[in-house]
């Protein structure tokens, strides 16, 4: 469980080493490609699918006997490679197949539905090979936080809350298919030839941001977005606005007296286009972020973060690989549905209080009742011995 | 007045270059279904308040699936004054001859399917039947569509014709007609195959237990020009070769053909290629009186120039058959893809965004006479690109340089009904056809604006008449 000495504070996101180019609008929704100027090569991605209808992932424990799972549809999962030196094409192709064709987990087939067991949301799977479940790995980090309930028996918390913490969390969030557009979106979208990511807008509010490190993968993985979680309201954003605006191109025709003038003006104006859309990202680029390391790989590091809940706005929860020179590999995000982020963010207040109501109250100006009532409010109800009739002015036991 | 005289100018334009480009079929960004019905509102619109117009549309070179929704919808109104339904009786049979019969009989089934039945359609279709020049071909080619013909306007046909389309062959007796008997004979035995049009063999052959191979070997002397070039690659598999096929075709053909060949047939035909798009743009140059001088190409193969199954490649396909042709009717031309792209055009592959603005500046550059864009309109990288440049340049560059600039876009855009344009200074005109691009480009001067209505109705009305005195 990360406590919250796992957590770290940092400007951690930037997009090192990718440039945004003009956006391409389909309905609702915008797409913000990013081409990756330099592609090294040493770090690959392949796609693992599974037909299981629903999946369990062992976070603690053996896969037979787990002491914590998470349950979620995982319909496919990601290989991750990494060498010291660039990898050959061929090399990495064969390597993912033999990847493929190995057992990963347990599936147990009841006839009317595939029910699929894992070990672990990352595990190695063969020298400098790992596999992962992207986005799930990042649900998982927020669901877990301040899993195990409080570190005091203060005596308004519940029975239930006592002995077994919060288990069970429990979220929910939108397959790709279901937002309006976005599989049209996919279908029509240009890629480029160097390109290594997007930015999804959803609309223009965004939905999620998706980096990997070669274009190939990205070939390989772009129409996977579909098979992505989305938060709920991106369903009525989809459904509320049929179709966003480009937005108007405008070149500069001051002092332009020739063809190459032209051109300049030109150029200037699409890189500073491409800027202003990929900067729509603010909620999420170079915000503070909680940031916990997963997994390190030679020069890599995989981290789980979450954006600072204390700060206004939309809130986002992914995962990313970044070279240890600051050049972000991959990234998978992750936009939190208001309320998840407000039992998150009550959840989290509260742990840094030391799970004392009555401090947590006086640090928020709030009466504890008024806290009470907000972490009821917000779907923790299970939490409180009476309720809402719970009584905070009692001496303790 | 004259806003009113833009507007129908405006509205004659987009509809005859919407019949140039659509085809009710899926393309990249839009469906067959919404094709279908975009279209249907347009010939609706068009045939209610431009009636003459209309009619005279079928003597142009718009494309036969536009020509038969004209006949359906002419056919299906009444037409009061005589001379005027003179003049579009005339105009339906000549359309309905000249065009692949096929395509006919989908134009008088969609009378039947929409139950229009009175005396004119009846006659039209009466006539179209017998005057064909081997009805018992046809009977036997297109028997569900003769059938449904005969029944639908009352014919009397010939007793063995009528026994063909009406009874089951268990019980036909002997025929006198030699292609009805060996048809009737084919049922039962494997030799009398031979003497069958190979579309009604290909029917007939898998029940006999006849191989693809042995049927197109034995069928390679018999088959028509069109056969063996839809069957090349088919052809191919077999141990045949069909690749003088390719030296016949139309541009068109020859560019969409091209484009669907996997690397390895591509490097098979690779010395044909120059060759066969050589003379099919020789072919295509002898058509059209027009010449031209300097000629700047923007042509985008992005990724959404792949379009549809259904039409695959076309677009690609247009501007490739394009800079074939203007390089016999122009002095000069000049190539620009998006993305950026050297080679010979025939190798041209589709992928990537579309930025028409760099390419169209390259273009600028050259100081060409005509500037022509082949797209279709949807460009991303950014969206606004051309249009932006176009203004800057028409605003403070082009000076008094009489460059015209022309967008060809090979794709109908049902929400706005008409073919996707990229900017109000840049006139767009569909063509599904590279024969017509020269075409396309005189239209785009009405478009523009530099001829009037009385001009483009009055050209119209010659070429209905230069096609009902041929």
């Amino acid at each position: 469980m990360p406590g919250q000495t796992d957590l770290e504070l940092n400007r951690y996101l930037t997009l090192q080493g990718l440039t945004p180019r003009p956006s391409q609008v389909w309905g609702s929704v915008r797409l913000v490609p990013l081409v990756r100027e330099k592609v090294v090569g040493d770090l690959r991605l392949g796609l693992r699918r599974y037909d299981a209808d629903f999946a369990a992932v062992a976070v603690k424990g053996s896969m037979n006997k787990p002491k914590l799972s998470y349950f979620s549809f995982i319909p496919h999962g990601l290989y991750v490679t990494w060498d010291d030196e660039p990898l050959e094409e061929v090399s990495v192709y064969s390597h993912f197949r033999d990847m493929r064709s190995q057992k990963d987990g347990r599936v147990s087939d009841n006839g009317w539905m595939k029910f699929q067991t894992h070990h672990r949301m990352v595990k190695q799977v063969a020298s400098k090979t790992i596999r992962m479940f992207p986005q799930h790995l990042a649900t998982e980090g927020l669901l877990a936080m301040h899993f195990g309930g409080p570190d005091v028996a203060y005596d308004y918390y519940s029975r239930r809350l006592l002995r077994s913490g919060m288990s069970p969390r429990i979220e929910y969030a939108l397959p790709g298919e279901e937002i309006p557009d976005l599989a049209d979106a996919l279908r029509v979208f240009e890629r480029y030839p160097n390109q290594c990511g997007v930015l999804v807008y959803i609309a223009d509010a965004l939905a999620s941001a998706f980096v990997v490190p070669h274009p190939q993968d990205y070939g390989v993985l772009h129409k996977q977005l579909l098979e992505n979680l989305y938060a709920r309201l991106f369903y009525y954003y989809g459904q509320l606005y049929d179709g966003v605006d480009q937005f108007g191109f405008h070149v500069a025709d001051a002092g332009i007296a020739s063809l190459d003038d032209l051109r300049g003006a030109f150029e200037r104006a699409t890189a500073a286009h491409a800027e202003f859309e990929a900067n729509m990202t603010h909620d999420l680029l170079g915000r503070s972020v909680s940031r916990r390391q997963m997994y390190e790989m030679g020069p890599f590091e995989l981290a789980w973060f979450l954006t600072d809940l204390r700060e206004p706005g939309p809130q986002h929860v992914g995962e990313a690989i970044v070279r240890d020179n600051g050049t972000l590999e991959y990234l998978k995000t992750f936009r939190l549905d208001d309320d998840v982020a407000r039992r998150a963010y009550w959840l989290d207040h509260l742990a840094r209080h030391e799970w004392d109501v009555v401090a947590a109250a006086g640090a928020k100006n709030i009466t504890p009742e008024r806290l009470r009532d907000n972490l009821v409010d917000s779907g923790f109800e299970f939490m409180f011995r009476e309720g809402r009739a719970t009584r905070f002015d009692r001496p303790r036991r | 007045m004259n806003a009113v005289r833009d507007v129908e100018r405006e509205d004659l334009l987009n509809f005859m270059s919407s019949c140039f480009v659509a085809t009710g079929q899926d393309e990249f960004y839009s469906q067959a279904d919404a094709h279908t019905v975009s279209l249907d509102f347009l010939h609706h619109y068009t045939v209610a308040n431009y009636r003459p117009f209309y009619t005279r549309m079928l003597a142009t070179s718009i494309n036969d699936f536009n020509k038969g929704l004209i006949i359906a919808n002419l056919l299906a109104r009444p037409q009061f004054t005589a001379s005027e339904k003179a003049i579009e009786g005339r105009l339906i049979a000549r359309a309905l001859d000249a065009m692949p019969p096929p395509q006919a009989y989908r134009a008088l089934y969609r009378l039947i399917q929409r139950r229009v039945n009175n005396r004119r359609t009846r006659a039209i279709m009466r006539d179209y039947l017998t005057s064909r020049p081997d009805p018992q071909f046809h009977t036997l080619k297109y028997r569900r569509f003769v059938r449904a013909i005969a029944e639908h306007a009352h014919l009397k046909l010939d007793a063995e014709s009528q026994q063909i389309l009406f009874r089951g062959h268990r019980r036909w007796n002997r025929f006198d007609t030699p292609v009805f008997e060996s048809y009737r004979r084919a049922h039962y035995e494997a030799r009398a195959i031979l003497d069958l049009p190979l579309s009604v063999a290909e029917g007939l052959a898998e029940r006999l237990g006849y191989s693809r191979e042995r049927l197109l070997t034995q069928f390679k002397d018999t088959m028509t020009v069109r056969e063996k070039q839809r069957l090349q690659r088919s052809a191919q598999r077999s141990g045949l070769d069909f690749s003088d096929a390719m030296m016949t075709m139309s541009l068109t053909r020859l560019a969409s053909y091209v484009a669907g060949l996997s690397d390895a047939e591509r490097d098979g035909a690779r010395e044909k290629t120059p060759l066969a798009f050589q003379s099919a743009a020789k072919r295509a140059a002898r058509r059209t009186a027009q010449r031209y001088g300097r000629v700047g190409l923007v042509l985008d193969r992005s990724r959404s120039a792949r379009s549809s199954v259904a039409k695959a490649n076309r677009p690609l396909a247009i501007a490739v058959g394009t800079v074939a042709l203007m390089r016999e009717i122009a002095d000069d031309v000049t190539v620009h893809w998006t993305p950026a792209y050297v080679g010979e055009p025939w190798d041209a592959v589709a992928a990537g965004p579309t930025d028409l603005a760099t390419p169209l500046l390259n273009a600028l550059a050259t100081e060409p006479d005509h500037v022509v864009i082949v797209s279709d309109g949807f460009e991303n990288a950014p969206s606004g690109g051309a249009a932006e440049v176009v203004r800057i340049w028409r605003e403070k560059l082009s000076g008094h340089r009489k460059t015209t600039l022309t967008h060809i876009n090979p794709v109908f855009n049902p929400q706005t009904y008409a073919v996707r344009s990229l900017s109000p200074h840049i006139p767009a005109f569909g063509v599904r056809n590279v024969d017509d691009v020269p075409l396309a480009m005189l239209m785009a001067r009405f478009k523009a604006g530099v001829f009037d209505l009385r001009q483009l109705l009055q050209f119209l009305d010659v070429q209905a008449r230069s096609a009902l005195a041929d």
